[in-house]
């Protein structure tokens, strides 16, 4: 077989069509691996582009590409506190303190949710992407880092289900009573996160610019779901659908994330519709050998331990573990090899290499 | 059912409404402040934890239980004299210097004061000096470190190396960490989730 593109190996491992070798993802965040890739030094000046040029030299698809930002706290007009960094947006600060505070709030959001508008960004999700931080649309964003990156995939957008950004939001503790007090308006707030996720949909997809996207929402621990399943099925599942077939329209593959354990409730996730998981976080008990004989023709993302065998692992144990990661996931497709959510700045250089050459190497071979 | 009962099966169901009724009921009745806490909330709290350990409940459900025990907390304490107050120890709790997630930490706190313990919460992104003001301020048994990121995680061992020489053992946790890091770094515990973290204080103040 000749060498494919990625966008080829990509979209034939997600139908279990023959592929050259397995594709390999990821979402780097690693100075020392950028450096070494690139043999530069990264500025925050450089930094996008040497960033672009390591993932478009090694990597067959990647999401979430956030330029370099100087470290700052912002307040957003809601009132809400954000500490910027360069891989990641904390939220630091709310605008209420109480349960009737968040309510009020909630109210408040319903009604500027139900005012879509073409174009709008996703105000929350949004600033934590590079999708939110920007004057240029999200189209004219795209554009300009896929040419970064040449053949490599890039997700078009990061599609926030609602459940998250609704909790993060609120912080656990407030969303979690305010659905004690009034689960209807909780309920009402998730549909209207989910409806102005669907509107933004139809407004960015296309398939001519990627084949695959990312629909997120985080619900589970290492060592178990965050939620019951009967709230998760109440609350979740069917807006999660509605999030999925709407990227379906499009001809968009679907590939769901969240970190943690989500084996209690994998059924559910098959039943939506989704086309994969991610990120099949190996070390919370995600077993890629379960998962692939459970559900033959749903592709896994991920699967290389990033929490402790690529910071603290030895090179031979990262080969021993890609290679049982492709063999008991990639049969002939439905695995996109990458680690367990990001490729860290605690992640060695020499393991993150590793991975990659024994991706190559051994995938080919089978 | 006992009024005690009643108030712990309250405290299961989350009624915040009915805790806080009941414990007026029970002071009114004459009941001593600190056992309708010791037989009346921390019974409630000790069974939502067996539970949660046992993925029988989750998250939410355990938030809304503490936030019930509190009502009932809320209504006695005023009442208890410092020399009245019985606890099974004092615990230190903070998520460890770079790190700002608070979920894992917020929710040991409940469960640790729901098995009785008082607990100090010295909140987020806590650098290790920090973690040794507040043990000489608050002299606990125990102090807890938090962490949800691989790259935070280094200054749990940075913080254990300052407080060696205080008469106080500590106790990990978080995503990241596992049995083998925690005795790498000198812990004296490692606890895998909320509930496994109030087994491993009551080991620990038993030691």
């Amino acid at each position: 077989m000749g060498e494919m593109t990625a966008r080829e190996r990509v979209v034939n491992a997600m139908e279990f069509k023959p592929v050259d070798r397995v594709p390999v993802f990821d979402l780097i965040q690693n100075i020392p691996l950028i450096e070494h890739c690139t043999g530069e030094k990264v500025t925050v000046k450089n930094g996008l582009d040497l960033l672009c040029k390591t993932i478009s030299q090694n990597l067959d698809a990647t999401r979430g590409i956030a330029p370099p930002v100087e470290e700052k706290t912002y307040t957003d007009k809601d009132g809400f506190v954000y500490k910027q960094e360069w891989w990641t947006t904390w939220l630091v600060d709310r605008p209420f303190k109480d349960v009737e505070g968040l309510q009020e709030y909630i109210r408040k959001n319903i009604e500027e949710l139900q005012d879509y508008q073409p174009g709008d960004m996703w105000t929350f999700a949004g600033k934590a992407n590079v999708w939110g931080q920007g004057d240029k649309s999200p189209r004219e964003q795209f554009m300009e880092l896929q040419e970064k990156l040449g053949d490599t995939v890039l997700f078009p957008s990061e599609s926030p289900v609602g459940l998250d950004t609704a909790w993060i939001r609120a912080g656990l503790e407030l969303f979690s009573y305010a659905y004690a007090d009034d689960p209807d308006l909780i309920s009402d707030w998730l549909q209207a996160l989910a409806d102005f996720e669907v509107k933004r949909i139809h407004d960015v997809a296309d398939l001519s610019l990627s084949p695959v996207t990312l629909v997120y929402a985080d619900l589970a621990f290492k060592t178990s779901l965050m939620f019951s399943p009967a709230f998760l099925r109440k609350e979740f599942f069917p807006r999660l659908k509605q999030v999925t077939d709407a990227w379906h329209s499009h001809g968009i593959k679907v590939i769901y994330h969240s970190d943690g354990n989500l084996m209690e409730v994998m059924d559910d996730f098959v039943a939506t519709g989704i086309d994969g998981i991610n990120p099949v976080e190996t070390i919370a008990g995600m077993d890629v050998g379960v998962i692939r004989k459970k559900y033959p023709k749903l592709t896994m993302m991920g699967g290389i331990d990033c929490s402790q065998l690529l910071p603290y692992g030895t090179e031979e144990e990262v080969e021993a573990e890609v290679k049982k990661i492709i063999d008991q996931g990639f049969t002939g497709g439905g695995l996109l090899l990458g680690s367990t959510t990001e490729i860290h700045p605690d992640c060695k250089v020499e393991n993150v290499l590793k991975m990659w050459d024994t991706a190559d190497k051994y995938s080919r071979r089978k | 059912m006992s009024l005690f009962q009643e108030m712990s099966e309250a405290v299961i169901s989350g009624s915040a409404k009915k805790v806080k009724e009941l414990s007026e009921q029970a002071l009114a009745q004459g009941n001593d402040p600190q056992n309708i806490i010791n037989d009346g909330l921390i019974p409630g709290m000790n069974i939502v934890g067996a539970r949660f350990k046992a993925n029988e409940i989750y998250v939410p459900e355990v938030l809304i239980s503490a936030r019930a025990m509190h009502a009932g907390l809320n209504v006695v304490k005023p009442l208890l004299s410092a020399a009245d107050t019985t606890n099974k120890g004092t615990v230190v709790v903070g998520t460890v210097k770079g790190d700002l997630h608070d979920i894992g930490k917020n929710l040991v706190c409940m469960m640790l004061e729901g098995a009785g313990y008082k607990v100090i919460d010295i909140g987020i992104d806590v650098a290790p000096e920090q973690f040794v003001k507040a043990v000489e301020e608050n002299k606990p048994q125990i102090v807890g470190l938090s962490a949800l990121l691989t790259t935070t995680m280094i200054n749990m061992r940075n913080t254990i190396d300052l407080l060696k020489s205080y008469p106080v053992k500590v106790m990990v946790g978080g995503a990241p960490v596992t049995e083998k890091y925690a005795q790498e770094i000198g812990a004296h515990a490692y606890a895998a989730d909320a509930a496994s973290a109030v087994d491993r204080a009551n080991e620990l103040v038993a030691s």
